[in-house]
């Protein structure tokens, strides 16, 4: 029993390590960012930026270029829920607790169909 | 120009983020409005770079919670997946309805948070220093990641369960008494997870983070303690925002250059806010508050009954 609590609070620590560091990795990109958004003169609402292209983001950040790291800090602060959910969902089988787990399972698969269905229509 | 625009968008995110973070709603409530009366986006725009800050404030908030098991990861994994359904739902609506129709649920929405703050600023003056009830507990504020974790109160699940009302199967029984904590059992979990589902609806519809109907929904209709409520409710906020998000940002509703520097101003505010939170007078805050919604709320139902906009709007 000892042990079984033990571990979930593992879990639970695991969770809370993956939000704080997912945090400062976004805060990180998007100051950097919007620090070089102001260098480069661009000019928020009036100029739109550059639409989401994944394909593009490598080149992009290696190159330098503000929309990169702003696409990049966006995309960790997005996904970084369904981190701390997959770390709670393998937590969970490890202490043996499989109901809970198929629940956080169940979870990403609604933020996966959420994907889907906003792929599917755009 | 570029940058007093860039200065503009990250001064009113922080400014979202420290009234959000004073007043537990995580500052959606107020981003949605300084970005399209303010900057004149299109609503689904500003829905999608609130929801931003809604998740980053949430994420920040939420590692400090759990460090301190004041939020319950069990009972938050449970109604997320109502929630994050109802956000996917909530999402799709957005879509169909025009923008003077979001407009006057954004009114809608801002006069009835506007009226729960009053009741909370009511409540605490009538009880005064007299113990917690729902319009004293200290609002969940968005904490530094890194802060120090207070002692530990014990896991979730280990407490002597109260059998939940209307459950009779053996397994759900089970499964519900494990979601409660040290001092508390889980009640009436279906209307419960009903609630988050609303929640995560209005959430993704108006990109709010939804602690408004969450965090009642815990507290009265599940029976936790008002500050796990509030806890588990910003711990939630997270993966609703990020449903709705998400389908934002796939649609293309994202203008990065907007985003970035609210959500470096919402966060930075959110932080800040924390380790000032308990300087400043928390209701004559609200009553402030309070006003600035009613006149937000007007201001949007001018929008969405086609009427001209007063002089904050563009």
């Amino acid at each position: 029993m000892s042990e079984r609590r033990s571990r979930g609070s593992d879990t639970v620590d695991a969770a809370a390590r993956v939000l704080a560091v997912g945090t400062y990795v976004s805060f990180g990109f998007a100051l950097a960012g919007t620090i070089l958004m102001l260098l480069a003169g661009h000019v928020p609402v009036t100029q739109p930026g550059p639409p989401f292209d994944p394909a593009r983001l490598p080149a992009e950040l290696l190159a330098g270029r503000s929309a990169a790291f702003l696409w990049i800090a966006l995309l960790v602060a997005v996904v970084l829920p369904s981190a701390r959910v997959i770390t709670a969902a393998i937590g969970y089988l490890r202490e043996g607790d499989p109901r809970q787990s198929g629940v956080a399972v169940a979870v990403l698969c609604v933020l996966l169909a959420s994907s889907v269905i906003a792929l599917a229509t755009r | 120009m570029p940058v007093a625009l860039i200065a503009l968008l990250a001064l009113g995110g922080m400014l979202a983020g420290t009234f959000g973070a004073l007043l537990g709603l995580g500052g959606g409530i107020l981003v949605v409005p300084m970005l399209t009366l303010g900057f004149g986006l299109p609503f689904r725009e500003a829905a999608a770079i609130s929801l931003m800050g809604v998740i980053m404030t949430s994420s920040s908030s939420a590692a400090v919670y759990l460090r301190r098991r004041t939020a319950n990861l069990r009972l938050g994994l449970t109604l997320e997946l109502f929630a994050a359904t109802g956000a996917l739902v909530g999402g799709l609506v957005a879509f169909a309805l025009s923008e003077r129709a979001l407009a006057g649920l954004m009114a809608a929405m801002l006069v009835y948070t506007a009226w729960t703050m009053l009741r909370r600023a009511i409540a605490e003056r009538r009880e005064g220093a007299a113990g917690p009830t729902l319009g004293t507990d200290p609002p969940a504020t968005a904490v530094p990641p890194g802060a120090a974790p207070a002692a530990t109160a014990g896991g979730y699940g280990s407490a002597a369960i109260a059998i939940p009302r209307g459950m009779s199967s053996p397994s759900a029984v089970s499964y519900i008494a494990a979601l409660g904590g040290p001092d508390y059992a889980v009640q009436r979990l279906p209307l419960g997870a009903t609630l988050a589902f609303a929640a995560g609806i209005l959430s993704a519809l108006l990109g709010v983070g939804g602690g408004v109907v969450q965090v009642p929904a815990m507290n009265l209709v599940i029976g936790a303690p008002l500050r796990v409520s509030t806890a588990t409710s910003n711990l939630m906020m997270g993966v609703t925002a990020s449903a709705g998000a998400l389908m934002y940002l796939l649609r293309g509703e994202v203008d990065p250059y907007v985003a970035g520097p609210v959500v470096v101003g919402v966060f930075l505010g959110a932080v800040a806010t924390s380790r000032l939170s308990h300087r400043v007078p928390t209701r004559v805050l609200r009553l402030l508050f309070v006003a600035v919604l009613c006149y937000t709320a007007f201001e949007m139902a001018s929008r969405a009954l086609g009427l001209p906009i007063g002089p904050f709007g563009v």
